[in-house]
């Protein structure tokens, strides 16, 4: 039994191949409802989609799209599930994931506490 | 579920300026850390030097019973102050059940420096489909190389802009470049890039510019294999 991790958040930028252009209008059509729907299995589980963003102006990704995920089993089941309906033969992506801390400071101050027992220079 | 784990880093300035405390009582904590990692089940299969392949200077990889595992153990080095020294690039992948990309008892071999022979190489090789390949394009036989040691292949499609990585130990600079190249026509024409980091293994780390000989970190990882 592995250790529970708690809540994942997800950082997704993406942009479409040039395959995607290609595609016919009713096949795009298609995709993207298997894709929604996909998902939207993810959100029934308990995933939240807080948002979808242009972002050209200042990375390399056409959007990034911010999510969190109750655990990363529920985020990499709905990657799986993506991959096997087509989604990455059209779409690329990065990604960035971590999970979630109340915390954020807290290591480094023990860090810089502990440096500054060495004598702080 | 088996993780998969790669470490790339850099020294930062820091290191050259740092008092004998600075540079002891943050490697003793470090150290620590890394003995709470092993007792969580992680295994560190070598120390591999980098600069002369990569813009990296180090290069490790674990293979860990779980993601907590290795956020704990991460967490750990922070309060260590482990990263003041410092610029990483780590990445994290879920195993995959590709047996040919593992090779049978390889998790229980850490890596050694035989006598009169050259130190072995890690690999970390690094695959994305381009275009339109197919999902398993790359997920293809992988070539059985003697002198080279699979120790598995990870999805990291969730956490990068890669589909998974390879880790992997050479015995010598032509067994490495033997299996890249069978590797590299595995894939044929169907769009897979690679990208590939490769390092030498070492015994000892360097601190700024000197080697930290009091500590041998081969043996740490040995004895605990």
């Amino acid at each position: 039994m592995s250790e529970p991790m708690g809540p994942i958040g997800w950082i997704n930028f993406w942009k479409p191949k040039d395959e995607w252009y290609y595609l016919a209008p009713d096949e795009r059509r298609r995709l993207l409802a298997a894709w929604e729907a996909i998902r939207g299995h993810a959100g029934a589980r308990g995933a939240r989609n807080l948002g979808s963003y242009e972002c050209r102006a200042s990375t390399a990704w056409a959007r990034v799209a911010l999510w969190e995920f109750p655990n990363l089993e529920t985020l990499t089941d709905m990657v799986d599930a993506l991959s096997d309906a087509g989604y990455y033969q059209y779409f690329a992506e990065e990604n960035a994931f971590g999970r979630r801390t109340e915390e954020p400071y807290l290591n480094f101050m023990v860090a810089a506490d502990a440096t500054a027992s060495y004598g702080g220079e | 579920m088996t993780v998969g784990f790669v470490a790339l880093w850099k020294n930062n300035q820091r290191e050259y300026t740092a008092t004998p405390r600075d540079e002891w009582g943050t490697t003793d904590a470090i150290q620590a850390a890394f003995d709470l990692g092993r007792k969580r089940g992680n295994r560190t299969y070598g120390l591999f030097a980098c600069r002369w392949s990569s813009p990296w200077e180090y290069l490790t990889f674990w293979v860990s019973p779980s993601m907590a595992a290795v956020f704990n153990t991460i967490a750990d080095l922070e309060r260590a102050g482990d990263f003041k020294f410092a610029d990483s690039l780590h990445i994290v992948g879920h195993y995959l059940p590709d047996a040919d990309a593992l090779t049978e008892g390889a998790w229980d071999v850490i890596p050694e420096i035989a006598d009169g022979k050259p130190p072995p190489l890690g690999l970390v090789l690094l695959e994305r489909r381009t275009g339109a390949a197919a999902n398993d394009t790359i997920r293809r036989r992988q070539p059985a190389i003697p002198g080279v040691r699979l120790y598995g292949a990870f999805d990291c499609r969730f956490g990068t802009a890669w589909d998974r990585f390879v880790l992997a130990t050479a015995e010598d600079t032509d067994a490495l470049a033997v299996y890249l190249d069978r590797r590299e026509r595995t894939y044929g024409g169907a769009g897979v890039e690679t990208q590939a980091v490769s390092g030498r293994l070492t015994t000892y780390f360097r601190f700024g510019n000197h080697l930290q000989t009091e500590l041998t970190w081969l043996n740490e990882e040995g004895a605990s294999a």
